[in-house]
């Protein structure tokens, strides 16, 4: 979830009764207030309260949201500074084993040259496998 | 010394396998060398024939049998395979391109790893790089080459060579810790040609100015900008000539539109990839002068450039990168800040107007070549350079 979605969701958060219209040519008028009428005595007491109720509950849920995806970023973030960290010292790490084994191996050549011994590459591949 | 050589060879179409073939006799006369090559099977027979030559599997199993492995590294997909080698089992690189950006996003967004490019970006920036990544991945950012991502090959590897001081300076600068070393690019001395005879040879008229652009012929050698000033110097003098001697990369040939328009392609000789490089050698070797553009720059050394003077050919090139550290003696540099085509006619025609000078510059040249790029003292600095390292190793851990 993105910035743009919390965007949109807040821009529909919060509903609202629509107003009656009616195309009617002439009486369209008297159909209008009829209806408002009717409307006012049958349901708009019981419809009220629960507009209310679920506007309430969209702005929580938005807002709830907003909070995840803010902490979530944080949490990116943190675990993106990790793995950056961890990249480092793991490159660090393979530079110091080269640097190992190419010493052992500068050892190994010397000691082979001096003792006739064989030397060390396939001790090093055995380490490796 | 034993060493694992891994890079590009002829006739792979690029400039590293050229610099290879330049460097390896003079090499192989200070150190015993194993080639290990992408396909063995691929690689001009000649070279089959005097070095022993190994597929570049195989080098992870046999890499402790040397002293160190050297990987030759560029900004090009030849390097794919060299690039991850040297990631995996570090040694002793040479980068040939400061900028490694085009080929790491190649192999990694470019086939679909994004997350594998993000990384590459957060290693050398940290968290604002992977925040930079995902604008380059909306298309807000294409920063292919002011951003190098050459530090995580920097890091790993024992040691590094380059073959521009500037570029040396600069990655001193961003890895104190690391081994970084110049190498100048090796560039063996041709015989000399006589101008007048390969002219006749490839039907260009002895009695005119000749311009040569040689290489590959990318957007970034500027040939839009070579054209208009030809255009202008023929108008103006008439008797001039422009070779263009090297493989076109798609969609390049917007320039020769332009020269076929204005009706000047009589005085124009594109040439092509030409693999045998004494039949390069003599394109070169026709022209009074060598234009030789790059902008951008990829913090790369310009082996065409080198080759033109090692001819006696005099050059036109960029004011910018590994250009600056050419004697001014031995060209004329051009600032890319919208003038560059007044600044060419300009350079051109005071070498027109005054033929003694414009050998002199070549002379010069040449000799330049001949005192800082000879292989065999390129040779050498590998060789100490690679002793340097391992003595270090010693010093650390000894």
């Amino acid at each position: 979830m993105d910035d743009d979605t919390i965007s949109r969701l807040k821009l529909n958060q919060q509903i609202t009764e629509r107003p009656f219209r009616s195309d009617v040519p002439i009486v369209g008028g008297l159909i209008v207030r009829f209806r408002m009428l009717w409307n006012s005595i049958s349901t708009l007491w019981y419809v009220r309260p629960l507009i209310q109720q679920q506007n309430e509950f969209n702005a929580a849920l938005v807002q709830a949201l907003e909070q995840h995806l803010s902490e979530l970023d944080a949490h990116l973030l943190e675990l993106d500074e990790r793995l950056v960290d961890l990249d480092y010292d793991q490159v660090a790490l393979a530079h110091t084993l080269a640097e190992l084994q190419y010493k052992v191996i500068q050892l190994s050549h010397r000691e082979s040259q001096g003792s006739g011994a064989g030397d060390a590459s396939d001790a090093l591949l055995a380490l490796e496998e | 010394m034993r060493i694992a050589y891994y890079s590009p060879l002829p006739p792979q179409r690029t400039g590293i396998a050229d610099y290879s073939a330049d460097l390896l006799p003079e090499l192989a006369g200070v150190a015993d060398l194993t080639l290990f090559v992408d396909e063995p099977a691929e690689v001009l027979p000649e070279l089959g024939a005097r070095y022993e030559l190994r597929p570049a599997g195989k080098l992870p199993g046999l890499r402790w049998s040397y002293d160190m492995v050297v990987y030759q590294v560029g900004n090009s997909l030849f390097h794919r395979n060299i690039l991850r080698m040297a990631y995996q089992y570090p040694g002793l690189v040479v980068l040939h391109d400061e900028t490694l950006h085009h080929l790491i996003s190649t192999i990694t967004a470019g086939e679909g790893d994004f997350p594998a490019y993000v990384r590459e970006l957060a290693y050398d920036k940290g968290v604002e790089g992977a925040e930079r990544a995902r604008k380059i991945s909306a298309g807000a950012e294409t920063p292919l080459f002011s951003w190098t991502l050459n530090d995580r090959l920097v890091d790993l590897s024992l040691g590094t060579l380059v073959h521009s001081r500037s570029v040396q300076r600069r990655l001193l600068s961003a890895h104190p810790q690391s081994q970084i070393g110049y190498v100048p690019q090796a560039m063996p001395l041709p015989a000399r040609r006589d101008r007048s005879d390969v002219r006749r040879r490839l039907g260009i008229p002895v009695d005119t100015f000749v311009i040569v652009t040689c290489g590959g012929v990318t957007p970034e050698k500027r040939l839009d900008l070579v054209t208009e000033a030809f255009l202008k110097l023929r108008a103006e003098y008439g008797k001039v000539y422009w070779v263009v001697a090297g493989a076109s990369a798609a969609g390049g040939q917007v320039w020769y539109d332009r020269i076929v328009r204005a009706g000047a392609e009589t005085n124009t000789l594109v040439l092509g990839y030409l693999e045998d490089m004494q039949a390069f050698n003599d394109a070169i070797a026709t022209a009074d002068v060598c234009v030789n553009l790059r902008d951008p720059s990829a913090g790369e050394t310009s082996a065409s450039a080198l080759r033109a003077l090692s001819l006696g050919v005099p050059v036109v090139v960029s004011d910018t990168g590994w250009y600056r550290e050419l004697p001014d003696t031995v060209c004329a540099r051009i600032r890319h800040d919208g003038t560059e085509v007044s600044q060419m006619v300009d350079a051109l025609a005071s070498w027109y107007l005054d033929p003694g000078s414009c050998r002199a510059a070549g002379e010069a040249g040449r000799r330049f070549v001949a005192e800082q790029h000879d292989p065999r003292q390129s040779a050498g600095v590998y060789v100490a350079f690679i002793e340097k390292i391992l003595g270090n190793v010693e010093m650390t851990y000894g």
